[in-house]
């Protein structure tokens, strides 16, 4: 019978630290700053990031999204690459009371969605979908999307992170958003951007039933 | 977060820009900020609202407004949810992407100029304001069942690309004109109630010249007028 209990207690005491490891170890949300360069102009379009600071298991890591630019102009012809980019994309969203040219890309602009990923060797990594939106502000209020424009683009966009994560992110999905600015010293030859950014990320073990996802997540709001 | 550490050199950058463009040079900033506020679809007129948090606007206040003119309300002799299948039918596009279900709504509607969404901030009589184009909101279909669950609304993600109109600028930032981004999520945990909308991080890059309206653009009387 005392076997018996302190098996009980000990099986007790294993899931209750167990638990209390595995959701201190991963965070439902997150929050971390991002810095990097990306150049439409070369295929693949790769925005390539890393986490700059903020949560601590990120911190160090990468942070991309991949743009799918198929059916684009191949970028031995940068120009005629960006033409093609601004025609198809910018120019058709031009605010003529802001002066602002604003490109979106997303599941309804591009062959496939926009793909995101982060993570950190030796942690873990998350994967989705992104939506990602930039634009560029008509300085000299002509209407005409000129190249030295091009130098400053400020961007956003939201994340779907699917269940297909791995290391210590494996079977959780969620969702995130971020934002930020981009500079590029060098428009005229098509130079890369560089960029800051920021990110939330909001997820939850989805191995477990919804009701249990739900709640956890309802409590954890609610703990901040 | 200190992660924006170039905003001296994108001030530099910007100046430099103008300064060709305008044959004038003057002053950059960056105002960082974070809202805490609520609001709704649902709502009309569609007022999202609250306290600004952090940065040099703050404790300010903030107003996003979605200009709702033809969308219906909700009929309350009906069981139907009128206005909410308007907005998902209207604003709203579903990505099937297996795994990562979800539904991306933009506004205006994308490629459109409407619905205009405007933004004001104001902090003892120190205002910015303009128009924010696009307000995305993502919606997680974590059933992956195609249909809009409660639970799935506690929980959406927002992003969103300001511009700042000189016409809106007054107190200490008379004068001011640019452009920003955001980012954060809104929650929806009760259909009868607001929803909390929570921005984490935002940033205008502004500056104080080359801000003049062009002589044949609009103004933003004019676009309000348009609108109307």
């Amino acid at each position: 019978m005392k076997k018996t209990a302190i098996a009980v207690v000990a099986v007790v005491v294993a899931l209750t630290f167990g638990s209390i490891s595995a959701w201190g170890q991963v965070p439902s949300h997150m929050v971390f700053d991002v810095a990097g360069t990306f150049n439409f102009m070369e295929s693949p379009v790769l925005v390539n990031g890393s986490v700059t600071a903020g949560e601590p298991l990120l911190l160090g890591g990468f942070w991309n999204i991949l743009v799918d630019d198929t059916g684009w102009p191949g970028d031995s012809d940068q120009q005629a690459r960006w033409d093609y980019l601004s025609a198809t994309y910018y120019e058709p969203n031009f605010d003529p009371y802001s002066f602002t040219w604003t490109a979106t890309f997303d599941e309804n602009t591009t062959a496939s969605s926009p793909q995101w990923s982060c993570g950190r060797t030796g942690i873990g990594k998350m994967t989705g979908t992104a939506t990602l939106q930039m634009t560029i502000s008509d300085f000299d209020f002509d209407g005409e999307l000129d190249t030295d424009e091009r130098s400053l683009i400020v961007f956003s966009g939201t994340l779907i992170v699917v269940k297909n994560g791995e290391g210590v992110f494996a079977g959780y999905c969620g969702l995130g958003s971020y934002s930020g600015y981009s500079e590029n010293p060098d428009p005229v030859n098509f130079a890369d951007d560089a960029f800051t950014g920021s990110n939330i990320v909001d997820i939850e073990d989805c191995s477990l039933p919804n009701e249990n996802v739900s709640w956890g997540h309802v409590k954890a709001k609610y703990a901040r | 977060m200190s992660g924006f550490l170039t905003r001296t050199t994108v001030a530099t950058v910007m100046a430099l820009l103008l300064g060709l463009a305008t044959g004038a040079m003057g002053a950059t900033q960056t105002v960082q900020f974070s809202l805490n506020g609520s609001g709704a679809l649902l709502n009309s007129p569609v007022v999202f609202q609250g306290t600004i948090d952090s940065g040099p606007m703050s404790p300010g206040l903030f107003v996003i407004q979605i200009d709702d003119a033809g969308w219906p309300l909700d009929d309350p002799g009906t069981p139907g949810n009128e206005r909410w299948n308007y907005l998902l039918t209207n604003f709203f596009t579903y990505d099937n992407t297996a795994g990562g279900q979800h539904w991306d709504g933009y506004f205006p509607k994308q490629g459109t100029l409407l619905p205009p969404v405007t933004w004001r901030f104001g902090k003892n009589g120190d205002r910015l304001g303009g128009v924010i184009r696009y307000l995305i909101i993502t919606i997680r279909d974590s059933d992956a069942d195609g249909m809009v669950d409660q639970d799935e609304l506690a929980n959406q993600m927002v992003a969103m690309n300001f511009q700042c109109h000189v016409e809106q600028s007054g107190g200490a930032y008379d004068g001011w004109c640019g452009a920003g981004s955001a980012n954060g999520n809104l929650e929806d945990f009760d259909p009868n109630m607001d929803d909390l909308l929570t921005i984490s991080v935002g940033n205008l890059l502004l500056r104080d010249f080359g801000c003049a309206v062009h002589a044949d653009a609009k103004t933003w009387g004019a676009l309000k007028q348009m609108y109307r």
